[in-house]
This record gives C-alpha cells, structure tokens and sequence, in this order.
C-alpha cells in the first residue's frame, strides 16, 4: 500500500490530524558517532575501540575557537563532520540533544567561585550555556538559520527527534539532530551515575524533499518501504516520528558500562540499528527513559 | 505561488502560512509578585522589582527577587526539591483549575509540556558544591540528575499536571523559553498534539551575578535600557506558563515565531542586529502581516550599550521610528531563559488592556537609539505586538502575538 506521507497534509491551512506513526516521517541521510574508544562510524561499526582511548578535535570549529571548546562540544563537532557529507551546514536547521550540557564548564567554574577571591572566567561563563555547541557551530558555518538546544532525561533523544521532525514538517528540508552527553564533574555525580562522553549525529532530510517520492506504511510492509523516482543520495534508512511503546526493549550494544548509562545512549542504540539495516521499532532509551521509539525501514536498491 | 504560502526570509523556503495558537491561560512569577494582577499593578504604577543585593557580592548591583513562599513540594516528588522547582510547582498552583480543564477537553497524551531554563537547579548545585568544598561531602539530600539536570523538571510538571504528551527542556540561553513557543506550534500544527503547557523559570545564584559582572555586564544599580547612562543589565529570577491550544476560548494569540543565529559572536550580538532583524522579519512573513499591522514591541532591552544598540537598529530596519517600544527588564530584572515568556505574557497583557506599559528607566534615551522608546504609559491601537528574545550562541526569537 503506498500512502501520502504526514509532510504533505497540511498545506490548506488547516491543522491536521494526528500522523500515523506507521508512516516513514524523515529519511536519515547521514550518520557520525564519537565516543573515546569509537572516534567514528567504522570503529563502532566493528566494535574494535581505539587504543589509547581517542581525544575530540572539533575539527569543524575554527582554530581560533577551538582551543576553549568543551570536549562535549568537540566530540558533537567531530561526530557532524563525519555525518554532514550530504548537509549543506551554511543551510541546514540542528537540534542539539543533551541531558547535562556543559557542565564539564560548570564544574570549572564553580571551581573559580569558589576559589579566594572569587574570579570566573568570562569566556568560560559565556561558554558554559546548553546552546554553546549549537551557537559554535552557526558561527563555523555561517548560518543563520534555526538551530536550538534541548534535554529530557533519559528521554533526551527522543525529544531531539521529536523537535527535528517538528521542523522538518514545518518545511524545512534537512536537519541535523546532534545528541551527545558528558555526566561529570566528578564532585557533583555520584560514581553510578557517571557518563563517558559520547555525541552521536543524524542528517535528517524531509521526504518531500526526495524527487517524487512515495512511501509504503512500515504497519503493511515492514521490509519493503520505496523510494519510487528518487534520484539523488540514497537515504541510509527512513524513521517515523517516535511513539511509547514499553513492549520494546533497549538492544544489547557490547559497551563498555559507563557510554551504556549515558542518557543519549539511545542515539547509539539507533545508530546500531541503521548500520545493521535493522527494521522495526528502535527504543530511543537506555532503558531509563519513557520507552519512545522510532521504527526503522530501508529503501529497495531500484 | 500558492497565497497560503511565505517565502522564509533566512532560507528562501516556501512555508505553508499556519493558522495560529490560542493563549488560553497563563500566570507569571517575579519580583513583581505572582500572577496577571500582580503585575498589572506594579506595570500601572511604574514600580520596579529591583533592589540592591546585600550580602556577601565583592560588587554591587541590583536583582529582582522572588520574595513569596516557595512550598516545598510533595512528598512523592521531595527528590527533585530545588528552588526552581518549587517555582515552576507554585505557578502550576497559580494556574488553578485551568489545568485539568486541559486535561478534560484534550487527553493527557494530546498536552506536550515544553519549558525553557539557562541555568536549571544551578542554586542547588553552587549550595551543594559549596558543602562539599567546605566538608568534603554533597548534602544527603543533593541529587544532581533530579535536581540539577536541565529535564528535572519534566516529571515534576508531569506529576502536577497529568499532562503526558512529548516533553523537553530548551535552553538556549536567554531565548530560552520563548523557543518553546515554536515547538509547541510547530507540533500542534503537525498533529502530534493539541495543546501545551509552555514556558520556564530561571533563579538566582552567585554563579550567575559573578558571571555577568566577569563580563562586564552588570550593572552596579537598577538597570535602565535603552538611555544614555545605561550601563549594563540587573538579574532578576523568576518563571512564567502559559497553555496554547489550537482552539478554545482565548486571551490572545500567537501568530507567529520568528527563529534565527546571528552567526556571529558566542556572547556579543551582532553589531547591527542582522539576526534579530532576520527573526522579526521571520515571524511577520510567517503570519503574512506588514510591520505597520504591528502596534507595539516589548523589546529584549537588556540595558547593556552593545544590546540595546544593535536591537533597535534591528527594530528601525524592519519598523522604522515610529511603533512604540519598551523594554520590562527594569521591572523585573532580566530572568535569562525565563525572560521570554514572561514578557510575552506581559505583551499579551498590553493587548488585553489596551495600552503599553512605561520603559522603566528609559530617559533620556542614548541619541544613537532613534526608535519609539514610550516613556508614559501609550494607548495600543492595533491588535498585533512582538516580543524578542535575544541570547548568547546569537540564538533570536521573535513572538508574534495577536489580540483575541
């Protein structure tokens, strides 16, 4: 059965009805992963961590602003150069997606507050806010469009989800979803919370987007969803918008326990997914969170 | 092209025009006191919120403080208690009987519940680290993921409200909680909800004040946009919600949601406000009305030189000289991420009323700022307003609101 798709139905200025969450909602267009002991798409993919254990660069932030980022903030920038192949970055919206934000930052600063006398930084307070990453990344790129920041918990990665599907419904074409945490300082998280850094990032195209573009309902079809006509970059993978479901269960991902606590691990459980042309629904949680999940389809080679 | 269609003015996107949003309650706490009455008073009377700090500040300045009882919360919810908590729980109170009326006409999963803070449980945290610098232990009672973490207090509204729809947190600094004005309208128009409970709440803590005086931003006295001695902006706390619906009995509604980065400076605004002006410009094509169908803007008007200059540079490019301007933050100080709700629920209030507040502080304004700065309370003669929103990261927002 091929249907219209929630991106088409709303343009008689009426409000809509509810999407059917069977309906393939976004295509992922391309995907980066940067953790310590995966610092890229292939080394997660093999599962194979790096020895010693990698530094972030934030290569795709300027030199001069590179030398204050947070390593929250590099990991997110080495994850959206590996993911942006097909984005046009000076063009494309971004939600960041993250439970804790700088609070590497934080801890420095109360740190200085702290200290006698009392002198902050002003560079490091004016870099210590949630939406560092995402003001850093639109002055790298110079773009002047929309881009925010949020956090859910360990529903973080559904909500960055949620928003980017939001907006791409509101007639953008591409979005970026950047999800990434750091769980310390150390004097303030208790040793079974800590998080090891991780950033995990998807480029996210509306369907309407892709020429001509019609898609099967994942509900009737679950293995055969097409991308009729479509003639430019194949999707890596079509999502739906995220629904509640408690059936589901967080996958098992062969990490180490301290990236597996992260409260965006959930982007790792989808990243597993997409690399493993894996259908179905993907719990978008550790296993912590509201059970959101999104369902996965691959599009038929032509 | 099709008439229910707008060319964005950032992306050059062809966006479907979309019906608008309908405020249909929403309460506010500050230093002005808490709810609509409170704040109607203190706005009538031109009485600021803002007093000097005692206490152990190596600086003077001024801060608006939120001088009500905070009760502590539930017992079932004793592990998220943080000040801003408490604040965000005594505003579900204030909005009374306003919420399970939500709940009954919508469902609970058709409410969303998006909120905006820049500093979250940072008092409990900065206490805590203090303790634990002072005996080398965190106090038994600090929790830093239910009291700190910025989606602390999704399950505390949640629990209060009943509402079970999507939820997040936006902090993108002082934009904070205007943002999820865009968020809820952008799901509302997808059909993932119905309505939504909006808003946010930032506190105070010396983290913050000796931040902004680091930067060179603070004020030493109550602060006073947009006039010649203006020298920087005074902090205030405080935190406001607003429910919107996609229809209902409204108090006023929103058109529109400019969104926009400078691109530019991660704590400087751009020099001549081309981001601001670009989300001005934004949210008037989104709800297809000329500048002049705008009757009054409440400003984001810190009080610092940088701010107010590029702001009404913006202003003047997309309005000229003549729509009346104020900025509120010398009434209340300025609530970081919970700054932009509060001002669109006083923007909402000036269209309710019919008249547009003083800008507190304003005279004599800076020669350089050559737009309609009100100086006495101004009569509102048309049904449209904006309220901006302006942050570090260069994040802009522009809230456009219509009379009911």
């Amino acid at each position: 059965m091929t249907v219209s798709t929630c991106n088409t139905n709303n343009d008689n200025g009426k409000f809509p009805s509810p999407c059917p969450p069977s309906v393939p909602a976004a295509a992922i267009m391309g995907l980066g992963v940067w953790t310590p002991d995966f610092p890229g798409l292939s080394a997660w993919m093999s599962r194979t961590p790096t020895t010693p254990p990698a530094h972030p660069r934030g290569a795709l932030v300027p030199p001069m602003l590179r030398r204050r980022i947070s390593p929250l903030t590099a990991a997110m920038m080495d994850a959206l150069a590996e993911a942006s192949a097909e984005a046009d970055l000076a063009g494309c919206a971004a939600v960041f997606a993250s439970a804790h934000g700088e609070t590497s930052v934080l801890g420095a600063l109360l740190e200085q507050l702290t200290a006698a006398p009392p002198a902050l930084s002003p560079i490091a307070f004016a870099s210590s806010v949630h939406n560092t990453a995402s003001g850093l990344l639109s002055i790298a790129t110079h773009n002047r469009g929309l881009s925010t920041s949020l956090a859910a918990g360990h529903d973080t990665v559904a909500a960055g989800f949620i928003e980017a599907l939001g907006i791409l419904h509101d007639g953008a074409t591409d979005v970026l979803v950047v999800a990434g945490d750091l769980a310390e300082p150390d004097r303030l998280v208790c040793p079974d919370e800590r998080a090891s850094l991780m950033a995990v990032v998807f480029h996210l195209r509306a369907l309407h987007a892709l020429t001509d573009t019609e898609v099967d309902d994942v509900s009737t079809q679950p293995d055969s969803p097409r991308l009729m006509g479509h003639d430019g970059p194949q999707p890596l993978a079509l999502l739906t918008w995220p629904v509640r479901d408690l059936t589901i269960s967080p996958p098992t991902l062969g990490i180490k326990e301290d990236l597996a606590r992260s409260p965006c691990v959930g982007a790792l459980n989808l990243a597993d997914a997409v690399t493993r042309r894996s259908c179905g629904p993907v719990r978008l949680d550790g296993g912590a969170g509201d059970a959101w999940c999104t369902t996965l389809s691959f599009p038929r080679p032509r | 092209m099709n008439p229910l269609t707008m060319t964005h003015p950032v992306s050059n996107l062809q966006i479907p025009t979309r019906p608008a949003l309908w405020v249909t309650h929403y309460t506010m706490c500050s230093a002005l006191g808490t709810g609509r009455p409170a704040h109607l008073a203190a706005l009538a009377a031109e009485r600021t919120g803002l007093i000097p700090v005692q206490g152990s500040l190596p600086f003077q300045t001024a801060c608006g403080i939120v001088s009500c009882e905070l009760p502590a919360l539930p017992p079932a919810l004793a592990h998220h208690d943080a000040r801003i908590t408490r604040l965000i729980a005594h505003l579900v109170a204030d909005l009374g009987d306003a919420i399970p009326q939500t709940l009954s006409r919508w469902g609970p999963a058709r409410v969303g519940i998006f909120v905006g803070t820049s500093t979250a449980g940072i008092a409990s945290t900065e206490a805590a680290w203090r303790a634990h610098v002072a005996t080398g232990a965190l106090p038994p009672e600090y929790d830093f993921a239910a009291q700190h973490s910025y989606g602390a207090i999704i399950p505390v509204i949640r629990a209060l409200t009943g509402f079970a729809g999507p939820a997040f947190v936006t902090s993108t600094a002082c934009s904070s909680s205007a943002k999820v004005l865009a968020s809820a309208t952008r799901l509302i128009h997808a059909g993932v909800i119905d309505a939504a409970l909006v808003g946010g709440a930032d506190t105070l803590c010396d983290l913050t004040l000796h931040g902004f005086h680091a930067l060179g931003a603070l004020s030493a006295t109550p602060c006073r946009p947009f006039a010649a001695t203006r020298d920087g902006i005074s902090i205030g706390e405080g935190g406001g919600l607003m429910l919107v619906a996609r229809d209902g009995e409204g108090r006023a509604r929103v058109l529109a949601v400019g969104e926009t980065n400078d691109a530019h400076h991660i704590s400087a605004p751009h020099p001549e406000g081309a981001g601001a002006r670009a989300a001005m410009q934004a949210a008037l094509a989104i709800a297809g009305v000329k500048p002049s169908d705008v009757g009054h803007i409440n400003a984001h008007g810190t009080g610092t030189i940088l701010n107010d200059r590029a702001e009404s540079q913006a202003i003047e490019a997309v309005f000229g000289r003549d729509v009346p301007v104020l900025s509120t933050k010398a009434y209340t100080g300025h609530m970081l991420g919970a700054a932009g709700v509060i001002e669109t629920a006083l923007t909402v209030m000036a269209l309710e009323e019919g008249w547009i507040p003083a800008s507190l502080g304003a005279g004599p304004v800076d020669e350089a700022i050559t737009i309609g700065i009100v100086h006495t309370r101004t009569r509102l003669d048309r049904g449209l307003a904006m309220t901006n929103s302006l942050a570090f990261g260069g994040s802009n927002v522009s809230v456009l609101l219509g009379a009911a």
